[in-house]
């Protein structure tokens, strides 16, 4: 093992690459620790750094992937204990507790597109993170809002909706 | 951080020209019949995300497991409602909030039943009817509540006088054919029913379809006991085997105090304090003795090496802390000692043969892990009563009344209402009300579910 740190590049869908090291992204995402896995015997006798296309995610939504990322699994970054944070309230003073609740403060359509990387990146920690978050801005919403803040078309004729919210109106 | 909110808005912007052209905005402005139109072009629909199911069951998972969460989001659209309530996410909702189950209230003996939500997330009364239960009048009279646990409740009729018993197993919280399930008549010739208890099979409550029931038997008004087990998915009753009997020290009676699941197996305390435990993986009983209570010895005092067995609502059998999440073997005892709760655990943990070794294990010691000061997490002034009377033996207003195995969290009564804690927090217990009214002197079944 070289004693400086092995980096490589992912080129997000739109042909931005970003540098990260390649301890901490094997760490996070089991996608990509596959393709190093895949591509590492052909490239063990070079020292030409890999990189790796990423196609299903823009570069936007790859930096910020990344910067979780190397918050959450550099283990020279992470201060305190790394996997204690999910247990922390709210008003905890944990800095990844902080920093995860900033880091998903983010509108709709980013929100999901981290989702969407979380899940094809195989990273479960920043899904796990994302989905409670869109699960938050459901909560506490009335029927009209949730259909407003995620453009759902109500498909219920008046009398099926009536019908729905009589057998459940003990919940409303 | 700026650098990054400049990407999110200029990606929104992108996203919102390339992708976003479906109805985004605000559909609240517009008419009825502007949003039928927009059922058409599907395509272009405005949140990805939304429209894929396993997505959407990601998001609806991680909502809070009230009572109304999932009734409420089914209003939403017919996918949603599909979604919501297709049993299989039902059980992977259940299974995810495992450990936070909202309490609906508590059950007495009697059917009796005092929720503890308010609405909208307190269930509609009529889930609770005790004679919808039994499907017939006075189930006070001829029935009882013998258990409540992973959502189910156990309903027991019968007993000592007709050498038979009749179960029903309900699920208030479950709509449909599977609320309310009847359990084959147990004959007990020459035997009474001692206790019963329901466990589901599977995922701790999660998954309800399959349910085991539990009958402690004693036979002949002798000492011996012998357990019979109910599995829903036989649809029988089964004997543990006769060489499988336990004889505790003293006759025993039938037991009011419910029982406690730790890992695998089912725990009683009979009338004398001693313990006995039911493994539910080999279906045999066993006997964990006690030492007798040491005679003119105040409890808590340090040379006293045993817990102050005293089942007049100070005693209750719970897993022990840091037990892998209840999942492991280990117990505890909760004791009442006055103004503070004792937590006492047997020195070493039990040896996978302790059929052959009972005795070796009855003499291993009891070690007090941790006493909590009432005083100090109980928000309520503990003022001891003026005279001891035969009515009133105890001399603080104080006992518990139950244990939530999933969420493990203990009652007790106070003159004050019922006040719930959780065992498990690391720091020290905090007690906080649940129950305004003044339920004393007897157990309460907690009915906990998602």
């Amino acid at each position: 093992m070289a004693s400086e740190k092995k980096v490589v590049f992912l080129r997000s869908s739109d042909g931005e690459a970003f540098e990260v090291s390649e301890e901490v992204i094997s760490a996070a995402s089991v996608t990509i620790k596959g393709m190093i896995d895949e591509e590492s015997p052909s490239r063990a006798d070079t020292a030409a750094t890999t990189t790796l296309a990423i196609p299903n995610v823009t570069a936007a939504t790859l930096s910020r992937v990344l910067h979780y990322v190397n918050k959450h699994f550099d283990a020279a970054a992470v201060v305190g204990r790394p996997d204690d944070y999910i247990f922390c309230a709210p008003g905890d003073e944990h800095p990844l507790a902080r920093f995860d609740d900033d880091f998903v403060d983010v509108d709709n359509d980013t929100l999901i597109d981290l989702v969407h990387a979380a899940e094809y990146l195989h990273i479960k920690k920043l899904f796990d993170l994302t989905c409670k978050a869109v699960a938050d801005k459901l909560k506490g919403r009335t029927i009209d809002q949730i259909r407003e803040t995620f453009g759902i078309v109500n498909d219920y004729t008046v009398e099926e909706e009536v019908e729905v919210y009589r057998e459940n109106s003990w919940a409303f | 951080m700026a650098g990054l909110a400049c990407c999110g808005s200029f990606i929104q912007t992108r996203r919102s020209e390339l992708v976003f052209i479906g109805p985004r905005g605000r559909p609240k402005s517009q008419s009825h019949s502007m949003k039928r139109l927009q059922l058409q072009p599907t395509s272009a629909s405005p949140a990805p995300a939304l429209e894929d199911d396993d997505l959407l069951a990601e998001f609806l998972l991680r909502l809070p497991p009230q009572p109304s969460t999932l009734p409420r989001v089914g209003l939403v659209c017919k996918r949603w409602r599909r979604l919501v309530t297709d049993p299989r996410f039902v059980r992977r909702f259940r299974a995810f909030h495992r450990r936070t189950p909202p309490l609906h209230g508590f059950i007495m003996r009697s059917g009796l039943f005092f929720p503890t939500q308010e609405p909208p997330d307190r269930l509609p009364p009529s889930r609770f009817w005790r004679d919808r239960w039994c499907g017939e009048p006075d189930f006070q009279y001829h029935w009882g509540v013998h258990c409540c646990r992973h959502g189910l409740v156990l309903c027991c009729r019968g007993g000592e006088e007709e050498f038979a018993s009749e179960f029903i197993v309900v699920d208030p919280v479950t709509t449909g054919h599977r609320s309310r399930r009847r359990v084959g008549i147990l004959q007990h010739e020459g035997a009474y029913l001692v206790a019963s208890t329901v466990v589901s099979v599977a995922g701790g409550g999660a998954d309800r379809r399959a349910f085991l029931v539990v009958a402690l038997l004693a036979h002949d008004y002798e000492t011996r006991l012998t357990a019979s087990v109910y599995s829903s998915e036989s649809g029988a009753w089964a004997s543990s085997d006769s060489d499988a009997a336990v004889v505790p020290p003293s006759p025993v009676i039938p037991l009011l105090q419910p029982s406690s699941l730790v890992g695998n197996a089912i725990y009683w305390f009979l009338f004398d304090g001693e313990i006995v435990r039911f493994d539910l993986g080999r279906r045999r009983l066993s006997m964990i003795e006690q030492r007798p209570r040491p005679p003119d010895v105040p409890p808590g005092r340090p040379d006293v090496q045993v817990p102050w067995i005293n089942l007049d609502f100070r005693s209750w059998i719970l897993p022990a802390a840091g037990d892998g999440d209840g999942h492991g073997r280990r117990f505890c005892l909760a004791v009442l000692s006055r103004r503070s709760i004792e937590f006492w655990e047997r020195e070493a943990e039990l040896s996978d043969d302790d059929d052959d070794d009972d005795d070796a294990a009855a003499a291993k010691k009891w070690v007090l892990c941790r006493t909590v000061q009432l005083e100090k997490v109980l928000p309520v002034k503990l003022e001891e009563h003026a005279q001891t009377t035969m009515l009133l033996p105890l001399p603080l207003p104080l006992g518990i009344s139950g244990f939530d195995e999933e969420s493990n969290a203990i009652f007790v009564w106070t003159d004050d209402g019922v006040f719930m804690s959780d065992i498990e927090s690391t720091t020290t217990m905090q007690f906080k009300k649940v129950l305004d009214r003044q339920i004393t002197r007897c157990y309460l079944h907690p009915y906990s579910s998602v």
